[in-house]
């Protein structure tokens, strides 16, 4: 690792006021477990300046909004997972936030850092000079590619790492972002990018803004939810697969549908098609099946992943049987 | 013999019951000091520079900067490498050639981690780049790239006959053909890698993180052109070793470089990535096999053909162990093994070295004969295993000119299919089954030496009566800290607690060949039991005079207490002895026993319960059995905790546990727990594991014991492959069983009919 300078500003606008034009130079840091136990031990990355935000407070815990949570950038994984107030009215989020890493990531991790975390993508992380390193190749397109994307790829294969980011897609969250000269908001189905809008990034997020608070919508009343995630070992791993799901039921028929795939898109994807083939259906083995294939309609397997696509038409498919 | 006497039912004192680690706590509460909390005054921190090539040749080296940097004290290339090959190794501690990517290439010392990283930077190194081959068929090839002059075979193939196999395969009813591979996979090792040297003008000391520091001395030695004198190792905790810590590796003499030439000590430790990728990783193997049976349901020849991938550098070692020749009676046998060079990182033993891979490539095909034959896999077994009076090989030769005594793999099997209720496996493989999940059951045999070898110890009775076991055996999580303390507490009649161990340390113990192949116990385990004999015997002489010059004979010792066999009151405390006698000591050196026409052998079986999940291709185990023969147990245990480990460590292999490489530059892309992918505690719940201990005795071992660390490694892959087989249709022959191989074999089965077995 590289020599750095580290700042620890009082206040949020101190750290904007240090953020600089450029991503990588001035880097920002929250929990750490992406950004300095990986990007940086790693040598992906050599910022000239840290600047930590874990500790700002106004960017740490969760608030009441009007019909929704507003929760800080800087608030712990395990603290979301935990929360009374989250379990009740985004079920959906503490059940995926459950599901990241470890328990001593949880501890450690924040909710923003989860949703701006860099890619898993073994060549990503060994160096290779990729698109995300500001090379024009996807070495897992005929590489070691049984982890990468079936949906949306290309030009870079990766995927989505972040387990958070599925839920709060479902639940229809939005990204309060600041930066030195003013803020914004933006839902958070526009906030991830694929490698077509921008190769290097995997957000919308310029080199001067903080992702400073994400508004989950309390889950509609009536709604069930559940996050189903595959992965090679019980724990301590990323996602082969996963779902957000959620429906709103009348009757047993299905008023509206919420499908967000984590682990086979560069972004969380929302498989619309498989939300439209819902709609109106009572939730049964034959709408969850078809549901389930809906959802990858249009996957284009690389050498090595077309398991995913099975894979996940099952998880889909199990992950509705079960709000059933 | 006493000996005799404990084994015909004599009452055991300490033998056979349950004892926690002598050191569990010292190890738990951070107190044992590994080679890594070892510190030594004015001690400098070496680090090792890796190639980024995957094969090279060094043109050019500058560590002119690096040396100039204020605080680097040190810095070794392949020029300061004396030109000694390593043991079981075709490098030497640093080569003027890379032949894997990560290969050391400099050494450098300093007064600190820093100082010692911003140093590697500053060596400038200039390379020949050189086409590499990572698979092993493709480096056997004449046109593929040459990692040595002579070519990238190590030696001739080696071939055992037995019997004609072609005439064998026209003899038979069926024949079929099969590949088996099991890949490139971790060796497991959780401390890695760290030594420390320290020199006192032509005298070394090496602390190590070692299996084996015999034979580090003796690389140590050789390397330096000392006499063995002049050279002491230290290992006295391991942070475990599963064979990787069993040959030399250059770590340890690219430590004793840079402290020779930087005169001060030098700590150099492994970071996690450089442990996988330059330790000993377990060897790919591709085993190629064609067996034909009778209609009598017996099996009448097979013949394989394995190529081993060695990596860079490893010499030793094939792909083949002893299953093909040893669990079965089959009249017409060939084996023949390639073992290649390759450009992927060195590869050594690793628990049970090749025998896990044998294991599943043997156990698989027998389970597909039998299926072929609408035979049931059990009975198919039973009938064909070798049992105690049947001929075997002694040596490394195809022909049987010995004669197997105390084998029970028989009970084995039969002990395991009676706890795993054998009968409820699925008649027909995967039919008759409702719903997404599919369960089955799977059987593995296995089969290997039971250690022995040259061992030994010596042992110092104190004037208190107390005792000290200095070996130079390593104890690497097996418990022989606990053990043999208890062979000398059961022989002299003293309690364990006065009895310490010194374990690891080539000066204070007679030399020992190191601490793999099952061999700790029945080396060194009978040396301590000899050594103690010896201390009985001249304290018992010593205790006469004080016993109304009692006969020796009619002397016995226990708990610490010396009397008068059949009059307890006539008695007399062994402190009491001790302080008129003063010191003994006693020293004790043995060799292999095996001699004669008797062949004793270890044997096991193992039956998983699986439930293979028809949509999304996971497999998880339900319940597992693992039946061993051990002779008699020492230490029930420490026994299961071998068992269970063992079993696990067999097991990860079927998950995902894989190092993978690229094919377009021959890095190994998953240096990391993350992606490696070692199972957790979750992923294998101890609770469905069950260890069965199979009642037998060694004539070989101290009290009837046979070793036993490595055998519960080989048959995990196979016994779940048969498993997933039973429970599903489809026969998995490359390892791991990943949910892609899974769901693939699932889809392409809609298409063919389900067999009977
Ligand atoms: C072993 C391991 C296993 C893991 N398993 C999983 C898993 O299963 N599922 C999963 O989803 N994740 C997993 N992760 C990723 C983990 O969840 C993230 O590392 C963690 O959530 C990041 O949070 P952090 O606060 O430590 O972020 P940091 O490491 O501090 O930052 C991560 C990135 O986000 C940027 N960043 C952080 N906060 C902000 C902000 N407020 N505004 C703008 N940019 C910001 C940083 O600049 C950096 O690029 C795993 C990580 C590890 C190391």
């Amino acid at each position: 690792m590289e020599n750095f300078s580290y700042s620890r500003p009082a206040t949020l606008k101190e750290a904007t006021a240090q953020l600089g034009k450029e991503h990588g130079k001035i880097a920002i840091m929250a929990g750490g477990t992406d950004i300095y136990g990986g990007e940086m031990k790693d040598n992906l990355l050599a910022p000239e300046r840290l600047v930590h935000i874990k500790h700002l407070k106004e960017l740490q815990g969760i608030r009441q909004g009007t019909g929704s949570l507003r929760i800080g950038a800087s608030t712990l994984l395990s603290d979301i997972v935990e929360s009374p107030v989250v379990q009740k009215q985004a079920p959906l989020l503490a059940m995926a936030a459950g599901k990241i890493g470890t328990l001593q990531i949880r501890n450690m991790g924040t909710l923003g850092g989860n949703l701006c975390q860099r890619p898993r993508c073994w060549y990503y992380r060994n160096n290779y000079p990729c698109y995300k390193h500001g090379g024009n190749a996807c070495f897992s397109a005929i590489g070691e590619n049984d982890q990468h994307a079936i949906l949306l790829g290309g030009p870079s294969f990766i995927v989505h790492p972040s387990d958070s980011a599925p839920a709060l897609v479902a639940l229809g969250a939005s990204a309060r972002i600041v930066s030195g000269t003013g803020e914004r908001t933006v839902p958070l189905d526009k906030f991830f990018v694929t490698p077509r809008e921008n190769v290097r990034r995997e957000n919308v997020l310029l080199p001067n803004e903080i992702l400073a608070e994400i508004d989950v919508p309390n889950a509609p009343a009536g709604s069930k939810a559940i996050y189903v995630k595959e992965m090679v070992r019980e724990v301590w791993d990323f996602a082969l697969c996963s779902v957000a799901a959620m429906v709103t039921l009348k009757d047993g028929v299905v008023q509206d549908a919420r499908i967000v795939l984590g682990g086979v898109a560069p972004v969380p994807y929302r498989a619309v098609k498989a939300e439209a083939a819902l709609k109106g259906k009572t939730l049964d083995e034959a709408s969850a099946t078809a549901a389930g294939l809906a959802a990858v309609d249009g996957a284009r397997p690389l050498s090595k992943n077309a398991y995913k696509i099975p894979l996940t038409q099952a998880v889909v498919k199990r992950a509705l049987l079960s709000l059933a | 013999m006493g000996q005799q006497a404990n084994r015909s039912g004599g009452s055991l004192k300490v033998l056979g019951k349950r004892l926690p680690n002598l050191d569990a706590v010292e190890r738990v509460t951070g107190r044992a000091k590994y080679v890594g909390d070892i510190d030594i005054p004015g001690m400098l921190v070496g680090r090792a520079l890796r190639s980024a090539q995957t094969h090279a040749r060094i043109v050019s080296i500058d560590t002119s900067k690096a040396e100039a940097l204020p605080g680097v004290k040190a810095v070794v290339t392949y020029k300061d490498a004396p030109k000694v090959a390593l043991w079981g190794h075709r490098g030497y501690v640093l080569n003027d050639r890379v032949r894997f990517r990560g290969e050391a290439v400099a050494g450098v010392a300093a007064v600190d981690a820093e100082t010692a990283e911003k140093a590697l930077k500053l060596i400038a190194i200039q390379y020949e780049v050189l086409p590499f081959v990572i698979d092993p068929e493709e480096a056997m090839k004449a046109t593929a790239s040459k990692l040595f002059e002579d070519g990238n075979q190590e030696g001739q193939a080696r071939i055992l006959t037995r019997g004609d196999v072609a005439k064998g395969f026209t003899e038979s009813d069926k024949v079929i053909e099969r590949m088996y591979h099991c890949p490139t996979m971790w060796s497991g090792s959780l401390e890695p890698r760290c030594a420390i040297a320290q020199w006192d003008g032509d005298r070394l000391t090496l602390w190590a993180s070692t299996q084996a520091p015999g034979r580090n001395q003796d690389n140590l030695c050789a390397l330096f052109n000392l006499p063995d004198a002049n050279v002491r190792v230290i290992a006295s905790y391991v942070g475990s070793g599963f064979g990787t810590k069993s040959a030399n590796h250059m770590d340890e003499g690219l430590t004793a470089l840079l402290a020779r030439k930087a005169r001060r000590p030098v700590k150099l430790q492994y970071s996690r990535e450089e442990e996988i990728l330059d330790s000993n990783t377990r060897f790919e193997t591709k085993f190629y096999a064609k067996v034909g049976v009778k209609k009598d349901m017996s099996l009448h020849s097979l013949d394989v053909r394995c190529i081993t991938n060695l990596g860079a550098y490893h010499t030793r070692l094939g792909g083949l162990g002893n299953h093909c020749t040893h669990v079965y009676r089959i009249p017409n046998v060939r084996t023949e093994q390639y073992r290649v060079h390759t450009n992927i990182p060195n590869t050594g033993p690793t628990r049970g070295v090749g025998d896990p891979q044998e294991c599943f490539g043997l156990e698989s095909l027998i389970d597909e004969i039998a299926t072929e034959m609408g035979w049931e896999p059990l009975e198919f077994r039973l009938k064909n295993i070798k049992r105690t009076g049947d001929p075997i090989a002694r040596g490394g030769a195809g022909t049987e000119d010995g004669r197997l005594v105390t084998q029970v793999l028989d009970k084995c099997l039969e002990e395991g299919a009676a706890r795993i209720q054998w009968s409820r496996r699925n008649a027909t493989p995967g039919a008759g089954q409702t719903g997404p999940k599919m369960r089955g059951i799977g059987v593995a045999a296995t089969e290997r030496g039971g250690g022995g070898g040259q061992g030994g110890t010596t042992i110092k009775v104190f004037k208190d009566g107390s005792v000290v076991l200095f070996f130079a055996s390593t104890d690497i999580g097996t418990g022989t800290r606990t053990t043999l303390p208890m062979i000398a507490a059961e022989t002299m009649g003293v309690p364990v607690s006065s009895v310490r161990a010194v374990s690891g340390d080539t000066e204070l113990a007679p030399y020992e060949g190191g601490s793999f192949g099952n061999r700790t116990l029945q080396g060194t385990g009978r040396a301590v039991e000899a050594a103690s004999r010896e201390c009985l015997r001249q304290i018992l002489a010593a205790a006469g005079p004080m016993l109304n010059n009692a006969a020796p004979a009619d002397l016995e010792m226990q708990d610490g207490v010396i009397r008068v066999k059949g009059q307890p009151d006539r008695n007399v405390a062994l402190s009491a002895v001790m302080v008129r006698r003063g010191n003994i000591v006693a020293t004790s050196i043995t060799n292999q026993p095996q001699t004669g026409m008797d062949v004793e052998r270890t044997s096991g079986a193992h039956f998983a319960e699986v439930e293979v999940d028809r949509e999304t291709g996971k497999v998880q185990v339900l319940k597992y059995i693992a039946a061993h023969d051990l002779g008699r147990p020492m230490n029930l245990t420490i026994v299961e905790n071998q068992l269970e480990g063992g079993t696990i460590q067999g097991l990860a292999l079927t998950q995902g546990e894989e190092m993978r490489f690229d094919p377009r530059t021959g890095a190994c892309l998953n240096a990391n727990f993350l992606d490696l992918k070692p199972p957790t505690a979750l992923d294998f719940d101890p609770r469905m594991l069950e260890a069965i201990v199979v009642e037998n005795e060694s004539i070989l071992g101290p009290y009837g014991a046979k070793g036993l660390g490595e055998n519960p490694t080989h048959p995990g892959m196979a016994a779940i492959a048969n498993a997933i087989f039973n429970a599903a249709g489809i026969r998995l022959r490359e390892v791991p069983f990943t949910r892609a191989d899974i769901l693939k074999a699932l889809s392409e089965q809609q298409t063919t009919p389900g067999r009977t077995a």
